[in-house]
């Protein structure tokens, strides 16, 4: 079992996230709208997640500052970038992130992952 | 015989010698009675005819010259006149047969000789003949083109117009020849500013530039020093051509790079919005249906059904809303869209309609606020997708149970123009201060920079293209003034109907 947090803008994902991950058996800890919550969250966490699910074109920062940013702050965090945006992959993986899932992917595919890690 | 006449003696036999080895031809005619008789010629003469001379001394110059009366005549001229006679003339060898050119000088001596200098000058007259011809042929080039071409001395005097000069002022060679170019072409008495055969004389090198005249045409100037052969400069020749056609095609050029540009730009930003929000909608409904199938057969799990279900839907309204927006924002930038009078609260009314209908399970609390029944503005149909999208964004980025959105319409004057008010409050997410002065005001290329929340894209833009075609404007504020969190308030500005 993971604790896994989810830094995503849209809503519906988000509450999907969470299902799939507890009906898993994984624990979300935290749900940011975006890269700049995302980062002020994190800083508050007294136990830092196992896991940061990563979105990219989020408002006020994207994925990619907030990943800078996380890891800068505990350069042992596991970012998953979940993102419909291809074109960052490479940038997303070359500043510290550990995966790239490409949107849409299916929850067998996101769980494995996830275990993987 | 005495020394002197010893001396003179000497001095004849001189005067043959120099006579028969003068390099000119020499023919030596003395008048009798009524006619010339030649009776002496030189070494050069003797060449000249192949030795035929000697046969004809003792001729008279009637006999000789009988069909050639130029000369007959001009020899009697000359023997009657007393006076010397000189021209250049084709002769065709009596002799010979040849045809030369020769300069020709009858000198009279007196009492009564004729002395005929010719000088073979055949050489010389051909290339004076090949020089003429390129000359001839350089006249017709620099009379034929099409570019001014004007020499000029130091101080700007013209010295010669090519024609295409003068038909530019409508004047002819000699009109021009003498006067300064600046006076000429542009009125001044003073050289112009920036004139490149003036910088030539001072960079003894080509230079241009381009001016625009009065008259609004447009000239391409070309200024070449001209140098002798010491390298000291003489003068300047000026190259115009008129470029106004060609400055009006490259202006027409740009316009269509930029438009096409434009078109590139925005259709690379359509899809790059489309699919981003496309993915995330396929995330949305692939998610939903692999949770159903996980839930379905647990009866504990019958409100997260529920909840998937009603989530299909807002993705499959979400798709719909992304296609229309598409369309509308090809059709906004391919046609001309006409504008009619049309009124707004039934526009509200209609688009507040669509929104409940496809949020059937969300609790939604929609009031219109207006102090008038009817507010008028020249618009179209688009406009209310325009307020479909503003009321669907307010709905769908939304965490509260109860989703609050507050319309306001109010007549308002802005830059002396009386509007009409609409604005959408609600009580979403917000929108951050970071990012408000710039979703409406940045071009299509910067538009991907924005950190905009997924969905809200397109929809957006498609919003301020359709407002700003109605001659309108929108802008977003905080619902609270300085609590972004709070909610946004979307305010759309139209010119009322006059």
């Amino acid at each position: 079992m993971a604790t896994i947090f989810i830094i995503e803008d849209d809503i519906s994902l988000q509450k999907l996230y969470d299902m799939i991950l507890s009906t898993s058996g994984h624990q979300v800890v935290g749900v940011a709208n975006n890269g700049d919550e995302a980062v002020k969250i994190y800083e508050s966490f007294s136990v830092k997640p196992d896991i940061i699910i990563m979105d990219h074109r989020m408002p006020i920062k994207n994925g990619i500052e907030a990943t800078k940013e996380i890891l800068k702050i505990s350069n042992h965090s596991k970012i998953i970038f979940a993102s419909a945006d291809n074109s960052v992959k490479n940038l997303a993986l070359s500043i510290g992130a550990i995966k790239f899932i490409e949107k849409p992917f299916s929850m067998e595919k996101f769980l494995k992952i996830i275990e993987k890690i | 015989m005495n020394e002197k006449d010893n001396n003179l003696e000497i001095s004849d036999e001189i005067y043959k010698k120099i006579y028969k080895s003068i390099s000119t031809q020499i023919y030596t005619w003395r008048k009798i009675d009524d006619d010339l008789i030649l009776i002496d010629y030189n070494n050069a003469a003797e060449e000249f005819t192949g030795a035929r001379i000697k046969d004809y001394i003792g001729i008279k110059a009637t006999e000789l010259y009988k069909d050639q009366p130029n000369i007959l005549n001009e020899l009697f001229d000359c023997a009657n006149t007393q006076l010397d006679i000189s021209r250049e003339m084709e002769y065709k060898g009596i002799s010979t047969g040849e045809e030369k050119y020769l300069e020709v000088i009858y000198n009279f001596i007196t009492p009564d000789l004729v002395l005929v200098h010719m000088k073979d000058i055949t050489d010389r007259r051909k290339v004076e003949e090949i020089l003429k011809k390129e000359k001839q042929e350089k006249s017709i080039i620099l009379e034929n083109i099409l570019e001014h071409i004007v020499f000029q001395t130091l101080d700007h005097t013209v010295i010669y117009p090519n024609k295409a000069a003068c038909d530019s002022v409508s004047q002819k060679p000699e009109q021009l020849i003498g006067r300064k170019c600046h006076q000429i072409w542009q009125g001044s008495d003073e050289v112009c500013e920036n004139c490149p055969v003036e910088h030539s004389f001072k960079t003894k090198k080509p230079e241009t530039n381009e001016i625009t005249t009065g008259d609004g045409r447009v000239w391409f100037i070309k200024g070449y020093p001209i140098l002798d052969d010491d390298g000291n400069l003489i003068g300047g020749v000026e190259l115009t051509s008129e470029i106004t056609e060609k400055k009006h095609i490259e202006v027409k050029l740009k316009k269509s790079e930029k438009m096409y540009r434009e078109a590139y730009n925005s259709s690379n930003l359509y899809k790059d919005l489309f699919t981003h929000d496309i993915n995330n909608i396929f995330q949305n409904i692939l998610s939903s249906i692999e949770l159903y199938n996980l839930y379905r057969k647990d009866p504990n799990k019958q409100t997260e059904l529920e909840e998937i279900e009603n989530l299909i839907v807002e993705q499959i309204l979400r798709g719909t809303m992304l296609v229309s927006n598409v369309q509308n924002l090809s059709t906004i930038e391919n046609y001309d869209m006409s504008l009619f009078s049309i009124e707004v609260n039934e526009v509200l009314k209609k688009a507040i309609s669509f929104v409940r209908q496809s949020f059937p399970n969300k609790k939604l609390n929609i009031k219109t606020e207006s102090i008038q029944n009817e507010y008028f503005v020249m618009a179209n149909e688009l406009l209310q997708n325009a307020f479909e999208n503003l009321l669907f964004n307010a709905v769908k980025h939304n965490i509260n149970e109860i989703i609050k959105i507050d319309i306001k319409l109010s007549k308002d004057v802005k830059d002396d123009k009386k509007i009409i008010k609409i604005e959408f409050i609600d009580n979403g997410i917000g929108i951050h201060d970071s990012m408000k002065d710039e979703i409406f005001h940045r071009e299509y290329r910067d538009y991907l920079k924005y950190k905009l929340p997924s969905g809200i894209g397109l929809g957006l833009l498609f919003t301020k293209k359709m407002i700003e075609s109605f001659n309108g404007e929108i802008k977003v504020e905080d619902r609270i003034e300085g609590d972004y969190s709070q909610g946004s308030n979307f305010i759309i500005m139209i010119p009322e109907e006059k």
